[in-house]
């Protein structure tokens, strides 16, 4: 699919940040769990893995800060050096230079010089755990030892010489002797060439994947030695190699004869070939003649072969493009709209095969929606793993002991919503550490352990994804709030507030409630942006604290954004949808007598006060009441409401269109959504009218106190 | 008939520069992800080469190879180990397990080419 | 080719000849080379070759020359001339060294 129209730089930009988060987990890790190898490993892995693929790519600033870390983090690997926690922070500094290093190139932008110095700051600290020995590992195997002191004259030969014994093992390890003159033809032209079959035996004794060859060969190439002498390196070791280069020493011919005593006739192989010339034969057998001729030897770069594009992928994983995903979901929400037009039309006809088969076709687009929508679900672990770095940090910077545990890191949610969420999420845990937990002389004090306890928690609850971030802090102190908001006028002095109405008051524009504004937090974005964020994600924010205990912010958020299974009622002529999944139950409104007609209306359910809104009067519908009307109980953040409307009318996929500006003031709203008939339906606002409601009916007095889910 | 080559390797990246090189120079590619991913690749069909890396998750080169070599049809198969000047052990335990090939990272397309060529030609 | 006196018998090598296939070939020649014949090896049905079917071929060779037996190596497929070319071994083992018994194979 997508994979293969993508730009293999990208995918090495997408795979390093990703390498480069995973890393940085690791290295976190390694400060709860030292010396565990797989978490080394990881570590190693990464940098491995981001300097191979840099290379590929010629990104040689990368490759060479890479190769440094890696190097350090192999002598980590076999235990040479100490993963200390001064290590751990310098390998988390140059995860961050790296991180640097790879948003210019997808910037495709060059470091500039204070990043190049930071860079080579950090790498000279890196190298500073190295000793002395990495000199040695650095070089590529080198040419073959040259051939020695040319105190004999050169021969005649313009060819190259090449000498093989194959090693028996060579067949059996996939190298094949065909194949490497085949490779050797590549880099010239095999001038002459004898293949040496003495050493096979007969069928009766062969072993059939022994190799027995060697081959005697005039090569004219005008490449290096170290290129020549390369197409042999796999075969090195296994093999008795020689390789003379054109005008070698005589005496280098003699050595190499030498060797190879067992194989009579070299002599008459290397006339044959006209390697050596009749007179040079003589000599050889003559040693102790003219005086030393050059033997020159030239290095060079090999010219590299150019590459067609041309690609594909067969692994498991693909990156898609985001957008074209979003695109898949909007023509599944049209689709569905489309559906259900289809699906009237088709109740309309009352023919019975008409509707079966619509039917057929609104379960299937149901599952296509499900499928595309998960499409976009990603674990919410990632962002959470965030934040080990930034609580870690932090927790230095302010010099406190704070532990961070995650929970529900698998919880999956809209991607859109996750890459949203991340700036809210720091803003309150940066809020936490610094105005939430104490100091470790009070936590004493307090009789807490001294190390502060910050917790990251997600779950899905009815249709939502809840986002819990929990100290064991001081908690918010009532008394203080109020007397801020006081001051600045928020409320009024006699106002009464329940816990909750108080706690909110820190998400009220302009609010702060350290009474020392640290770096931290004062950085200028107050609460109220954080909750406005939220917001405009169809998502709230709660706050509860126990003072002393700990505070817990609360956050929840649709899965999706785009499309709801939604419930239709109708009041008059108007049709309002609400999230199936917030639905509880309906039930028949019952006759109240008129005296008990009073605002605010209570009703009683099973046992239980069910404070209920009628729609009618809400949105203000002037048509009359029909003479039974229904309730539909509906159920946020555990607190119940009913919702009184004339007609229930059924189930209803629903894509969320939002409403404009002018409309964002309206209380009770979230959003509109087409019929299919092509009438506009409202959404309701379940959670701000079951707030409306419940604050109505609630008493002002302080609730039961609501404990933090802290201390674990 | 072009040869086959398989290229096991982590890096997405990395799989799909060598597999472009690869490819235009005339060879067919198959690619997995990590070793298990590559024993699930040697369903019998003819492969000439392996390109394999050392650091894998799930299963390392050094043990697929290892593994491969325990198959009839894949066990006179060359192997290509990319390995790390770091990394002087690996190389030696990538060729007991039976890879007497390396390459060493990083590397540039050309380089990856001749050491394919060295082994197999398209 | 063949001196006219003596019978010779002739063995179809096919398909792959390759250290895969190399000791599977080397029982089956031995057990059809057993006898007084000399031996024509058919090799126009050989698909691949590589060292280890060349090394067999010659060690084929070897074994009947060992008995005083002749072996031809007749009807080369294009692979395993394309590798008698690049070993040079037409020349080394004399121009006779691949028999072509027809001219369909040139």
């Amino acid at each position: 699919m997508s994979a293969e129209h993508e730009d293999p730089l990208q995918t090495f930009i997408a795979e390093s940040r990703e390498l480069l988060l995973q890393m940085e987990e690791a290295l976190l890790d390694m400060e709860s769990r030292p010396n565990d190898p797989e978490t080394i490993n990881a570590i190693f892995r990464a940098a491995h893995t981001i300097k191979g693929s840099a290379g590929l790519f010629g990104l040689d600033h990368i490759v060479a800060f890479t190769h440094v870390a890696e190097s350090v983090l192999d002598r980590v690997r076999n235990n040479e050096i100490a993963l200390d926690p001064g290590l751990g922070a310098l390998l988390l500094k140059a995860g961050d230079h790296l991180g640097q290093l790879i948003e210019l190139l997808a910037a495709q932008a060059s470091p500039g010089a204070a990043i190049q110095a930071d860079g080579q700051a950090l790498q000279a600290r890196l190298e500073s755990y190295l000793d002395a020995a990495l000199a040695a590992d650095a070089k590529q195997p080198s040419a073959d030892k040259p051939a020695t002191t040319a105190d004999l004259a050169a021969v005649n030969n313009p060819h190259w010489h090449i000498s093989l014994r194959f090693g028996p093992d060579v067949l059996r390890h996939g190298m094949d002797p065909v194949s490497i003159l085949r490779y050797l033809a590549t880099l010239g032209e095999i001038a002459a060439l004898h293949c040496v079959t003495d050493a096979i035996p007969s069928l009766a004794e062969i072993d059939p994947e022994a190799c027995y060859l060697g081959v005697e060969l005039a090569f004219a190439s005008d490449r290096t030695p170290d290129e020549i002498n390369g197409a042999f390196e796999f075969i090195r070791d296994d093999c008795l190699i020689h390789v003379l280069p054109p005008g070698a020493p005589l005496d280098t011919y003699r050595r190499m004869i030498d060797t190879l005593d067992k194989d009579a006739g070299m002599q008459a192989i290397l006339l044959a070939l006209g390697s050596l010339g009749p007179e040079e034969i003589a000599a050889l057998n003559h040693p102790g003649d003219a005086p030393a001729g050059a033997a020159s030897m030239l290095g060079g770069e090999v010219a590299e072969p150019s590459v067609k594009e041309n690609k594909s992928s067969e692994s498991s994983l693909i990156r898609v493009d985001a957008g074209k995903l979003d695109q898949l979901i909007n023509l599944v929400g049209e689709l569905i709209i489309a559906g259900a037009g289809a699906s009237m039309v088709a109740r309309n006809s009352k023919l019975p095969a008409l509707i079966e088969a619509t039917t057929l076709v609104s379960r299937l687009v149901e599952d296509v929606r499900d499928s595309a929508l998960t499409l976009r679900m990603v674990q919410i672990g990632a962002t959470f793993n965030r934040f080990r770095r930034v609580v870690r940090d932090v927790a230095k910077e302010i010099g406190k002991d704070i532990a961070l545990d995650i929970r529900g890191g698998d919880t999956e949610l809209d991607k859109t919503v996750v890459e949203k969420i991340g700036d809210p999420l720091t803003h309150i845990v940066r809020n936490s550490m610094d105005h939430g937990i104490e100091p470790a002389e009070v936590r004493l004090a307090r009789g807490k352990p001294a190390t502060g306890q910050l917790r990251l928690n997600a779950f899905h609850e009815s249709g939502s994804i809840v986002i819990e971030v929990s100290d064991d802090g001081g908690g918010l102190n009532k008394a203080r709030i109020l007397k801020k908001a006081i001051e600045r006028g928020l409320i009024g002095e006699s106002q009464a507030l329940s816990d909750k109405e108080i706690f909110n008051l820190v998400f009220e524009p302009g609010f702060s409630t350290a009474e020392q504004v640290s770096k931290l937090s004062g950085r200028g974005v107050g609460m109220d942006v954080v909750k406005r964020n939220i917001m405009a994600l169809r998502g709230t924010v709660d706050i509860e604290s126990v003072e002393g205990v700990g505070t817990t912010v609360r956050i929840r958020l649709p899965l999706t954004l785009a499309i709801i299974d939604g419930f239709m009622v109708g009041v008059g002529n108007a049709a309002y949808v609400l999230p199936l999944d917030m639905v509880v139950e309906c039930i028949e409104l019952p006759a109240l007598p008129a005296s008990e007609q009073t605002a605010p209306d209570y009703l009683n359910l099973r046992g239980s006060v069910l404070p209920f809104v009628r729609l009618r009067e809400q949105f203000e519908v002037s048509a009359p009441p029909p003479t039974r009307e229904n309730v539909v109980v509906v159920q946020y953040a555990g607190q119940r409401a009913g919702l009184v409307v004339d007609r229930l009318m059924g189930e209803f996929q629903t894509v969320i269109k939002p409403l404009g500006k002018v409309f964002s003031q309206i209380r009770g709203i979230g959003g509109s959504t087409i019929l299919g008939s092509g009438e506009v339906a409202l959404i309701l606002d379940i959670p701000g009218l079951v707030r409306q409601v419940t604050q109505q009916s609630q008493p002002a007095a302080t609730g039961g106190t609501e404990t933090c889910t802290s201390n674990t | 008939m072009a040869k086959t080559i398989l290229i096991v390797d982590d890096s997405a990246s990395l799989r799909q520069v060598v597999s472009i090189a690869l490819k235009g120079a005339g060879y067919d590619v198959i690619e997995a992800c990590d070793g298990v991913d590559g024993l699930k690749k040697l369903d019998g069909r003819k492969i000439h080469l392996i390109i394999s890396d050392v650091n894998m998750p799930n299963m390392d080169g050094i043990t697929f190879v290892k593994e491969s070599k325990q198959l009839p049809a894949y066990k006179f198969t060359p192997v290509i180990m990319l390995t790390t000047e770091a990394g002087d052990a690996k190389k030696q335990a990538g060729q007991a397990a039976g890879a007497k090939a390396w390459v060493v990272k990083p590397f540039q397309p050309a380089q990856m080419l001749a050491a394919v060529g060295k082994l197999i030609l398209p | 080719m063949n001196e006219s006196a003596r019978s010779s018998r002739d063995i179809t090598i096919s398909g792959e000849l390759t250290i895969y296939t190399a000791s599977e070939w080397r029982d089956r020649l031995i057990g059809e080379m057993a006898g007084t014949d000399d031996i024509r090896l058919q090799l126009a049905e050989v698909a691949e070759i590589d060292s280890a079917g060349l090394q067999l071929l010659l060690a084929a060779k070897r074994l009947a020359n060992g008995e005083g037996r002749q072996l031809e190596l007749a009807n080369p497929s294009a692979a395993v001339r394309g590798l008698f070319d690049l070993v040079r071994l037409n020349e080394q083992l004399g121009s006779d060294a691949l028999h072509q018994e027809s001219e369909a194979g040139q």
